[in-house]
This record gives C-alpha cells, sequence and structure tokens, in this order.
C-alpha cells in the first residue's frame, strides 16, 4: 500500500469518526457552554440611600391578589380508585373556589392507619401535612393540608387493609 | 485511486446510515404513545382456579369506574355459549358483574369481555377458570340444617368447607384473641356475594349471612388473607343442566 493511500484511509476514517461522534453526542450536554456575554447595564450604582428610596417607589403596599383568569381551565385525568373507595371530598374533577383544609376519603372496609395520602400541585410541590387519619368508625380517612395556593392538584393514596397489603388509586381536583 | 474514493464515500454513507439509525431510533422511543394501563384488578373465579360448584356469577373488579360493558359472555370449552342475564354494573362502578341463570357443569369455562371506561376507553380481557365437583368429597355436608355454625379459631375457619341447602344460615363466630374477619372473595375486593361481608369481629362476636342461590361462595378472612379461607357450597341436591 502507497503513502497516499495511508493517508487517504486514514483521512476517510477520521472523517467518518468526526460524524458519528458528533451524532452520538448531539443530545448530550456540551463540555463547553458557549458564555454568552450578558449585555452591559446602563444602571448608574446607587447608593444604600437612593436604593432605599427606589425600593419604597417600586414596593407594592399590599401584595396583588392572584389573577384568578391567569389559570388556565384544568384538563383532569382518568380517576384510578382503590377497593372500597366509596367517594372523596373534594372528589376528582371538583373546581373548588375555596381552599380546603383536608382531603377526605370514605371507603366501605375497614382501612388501616398504615394508608398514605399525597396531595401534589402541578410542579410537584407535596402540600399534606402529616399522617392521615382514620376515623373511628373505621371507614374515613382525612388527610390534613397546608394552605393550597389556586392551581391543579394531584390525590394519590394508597389504601391498606387489615393484612397490611395497600392498593393505590388518584383523583384530581383544582382550586381558582 | 478510484477504489480508494469509493471506499472513502462508502465509510461516509455507512457512518451516515448508523447516525441516522441511531436518531431514528431515538426519536421513536422519545414519541411512542403511552400504551393506556390496564384497569382490570382481578375476579370471582380467579383466572385459572377451579371452583368445586357452579359460580352463581362471574365478577370482574376495575380500578377505575366502568362507564358501558361493550360484551361480556361466557363459553364452554367446547365453544357453547353459556346464556345469562344481562352484565350488571354495580352500584360501586369498578365492578361488573355476569349473573348465571343456570348451573355450570363440571369443564373449563372461559368468559371474554370488553369494559369501556370514561372517555370511551374501551379495554378488552378474558379469563379461564373450571368447575371440578370431585373436590366436594373433602367438604362436610350440613345440607338440610336451617342453621350452620362455623368457629374462627386457630387462624381457620371451622369448619372451613361446608356443603349447606339452599336458604340456610350460616353463623361464624370469632373464638380466639385475634381480629378476624368474613369477606367475600376477592381480597380485598369482597364484591362476590356483597352481603357476605362481616366487619371487624373480636373476641366472641358474630356474623350470619343466609344462601339462597345454588352455587360455590369462596370467601377469606382480610386480616389473614393468605391462610385463612374458606368455601361455602349452596347445593340442591339436582344435577346441573
Amino acid at each position: 500500500m502507497s503513502l497516499s493511500t495511508k493517508k487517504t484511509y486514514a483521512v476517510a476514517s477520521v472523517v467518518a469518526l468526526v460524524v458519528m461522534l458528533a451524532g452520538c453526542t448531539r443530545n448530550t450536554n456540551p463540555a463547553v457552554t458557549p458564555v454568552v456575554e450578558p449585555p452591559a447595564t446602563q444602571q448608574p450604582s446607587l447608593t444604600a440611600q437612593e436604593q432605599q428610596i427606589v425600593d419604597t417607589l417600586t414596593t407594592p403596599e399590599a401584595p396583588l391578589p392572584e389573577p384568578q383568569e391567569s389559570l388556565p381551565a384544568p384538563a383532569f385525568g382518568t380517576q384510578t380508585k382503590s377497593a372500597h373507595f366509596v367517594s372523596s371530598n373534594p372528589a376528582h374533577e371538583d373546581i373548588l373556589s375555596s381552599a380546603p383544609d383536608a382531603v377526605v376519603f370514605t371507603f366501605n372496609f375497614d382501612i388501616e392507619p398504615a394508608s398514605t395520602v399525597s396531595v401534589k400541585s402541578a410542579s410537584g410541590t407535596e402540600y399534606a401535612v402529616g399522617d392521615p387519619i382514620v376515623g373511628a368508625d373505621l371507614l374515613t380517612l382525612t388527610q390534613n393540608v397546608s394552605d393550597l395556593p389556586p392551581g391543579d392538584y394531584t390525590v394519590s393514596y394508597s389504601a391498606c387493609w387489615p393484612d397490611q397489603t395497600c392498593h393505590p388509586g388518584q383523583f384530581e381536583f383544582a382550586l381558582r | 485511486m478510484q477504489r480508494l474514493y469509493s471506499f472513502v464515500i462508502i465509510i461516509f454513507i455507512l457512518a451516515v446510515v448508523a447516525v441516522g439509525g441511531f436518531w431514528t431510533f431515538r426519536s421513536q422511543q422519545a414519541s411512542a404513545p403511552s400504551e393506556q394501563a390496564s384497569f382490570f384488578a382481578d375476579s370471582t373465579p380467579l383466572d385459572g382456579s377451579t371452583l368445586p360448584a357452579s359460580p352463581t356469577a362471574v365478577v370482574l373488579n376495575f380500578t377505575s369506574d366502568v362507564t358501558r360493558v361493550e360484551s361480556f359472555t361466557l363459553q364452554s370449552e367446547s365453544g357453547e355459549v353459556i346464556t345469562s342475564a344481562e352484565p350488571l354494573i354495580d352500584e360501586l362502578a369498578t365492578t361488573v358483574r355476569l349473573p348465571l341463570d343456570q348451573q355450570l357443569a363440571d369443564g373449563s369455562y372461559r368468559a371474554d369481555f370488553t369494559i369501556c371506561f370514561g372517555d370511551e376507553q374501551c379495554q378488552e380481557g378474558s379469563l379461564e377458570f373450571a368447575v371440578d365437583r370431585a373436590a366436594l368429597e373433602a367438604f362436610t355436608d350440613l345440607r338440610g340444617q336451617p342453621t350452620v355454625s362455623i368457629d374462627l379459631d386457630q387462624l381457620a375457619f371451622n369448619p372451613a368447607n361446608v356443603i349447606v341447602s339452599p336458604g340456610t344460615t350460616v353463623t361464624w363466630k370469632n373464638l380466639e384473641g385475634l381480629e378476624h374477619y368474613v369477606n367475600t372473595d376477592t381480597h380485598p375486593y369482597h364484591t362476590y356475594e356483597f352481603d357476605m361481608n362481616s366487619r371487624k369481629l373480636n373476641l366472641d362476636d358474630e356474623f350470619s349471612h343466609t344462601f339462597e342461590q345454588v352455587g360455590a361462595y369462596p370467601y377469606h378472612c382480610s386480616a389473614h388473607a393468605d391462610v385463612m379461607a374458606g368455601t361455602i357450597v349452596v347445593d340442591d341436591g339436582q344435577d346441573p343442566v
């Protein structure tokens, strides 16, 4: 094999390798992120006193109420139920106008304290507070929740039975 | 030199095909529609089970409310369709039942169903079970008695498997310090014979149920479902059709 042939093979291999590597690394984070310089701010620096005046002028006296029309209509999924699930308050697809203190379940069979409830916003923030409380009749389960801001909520629960086996269920409600 | 050019071009094409294939595979993975999870939970009779007498119904439990029964049929192993009443959606709409208006003879059976949920998501399924009355030889025969007592003791129903006549009232009594239950199958749905469901039974507590319809009634203790089970067979002495 002549030298020029070897060279050509080498060039071909390098080209192929580069194309393959380019493809494989396309979806990964580049090792070096190009730094985009932020545009230079034109604001002159303020003294502490001046800053205080600016803050006073630009800070509203009371927080503005949440604009209700800013939230789109909720898109609810299909409810799934554990065995013995009878009802809940709030119920699936409820659109509430005031925040509930708790999510209350009613079952038609003895529910166990091992049961768990999660109440999450669309962004994944957990609002359930403490463990759920089993009612004296063993048929209700009450999950207290912290102050819910307007939004869409998913309630996921695991209902447990006297032999400690548990079964999941899920529903959604919204607050506007 | 021409061979060399050809070689370079082939290598290049191979590389492009490899990269292209890789991307097609990735995008297919990303855009594949997520398959709807099955809402089917369990059934009485259980899939693959053998009963010592005909069931009174085939009962299906789901994890979401049933809005419509598209079809629900039962056939014997020879393909003969078993006549039955119309399938019913229970008050708690996660359960569908096919009431049988005849006693099934010994043999294998297959139920096929298409059940629809919210927004017309319809799901197909099937289950198979068998009836074999040979198992009745091991049962305690208490036919002809208007009342029958079954003890809950030593983590067992005693007697666990009994034959009674139609109209018999069976009373279960807990004789030990463990909490027990009397619950119709399945665990935990308890939907097959809805009134055959006690709440918690402490020491000396009793629970009664009167059996009218001929057939097999499998049940269990919900606190010890893996070890404590029994079957009531209601028999009127007539052979199945």
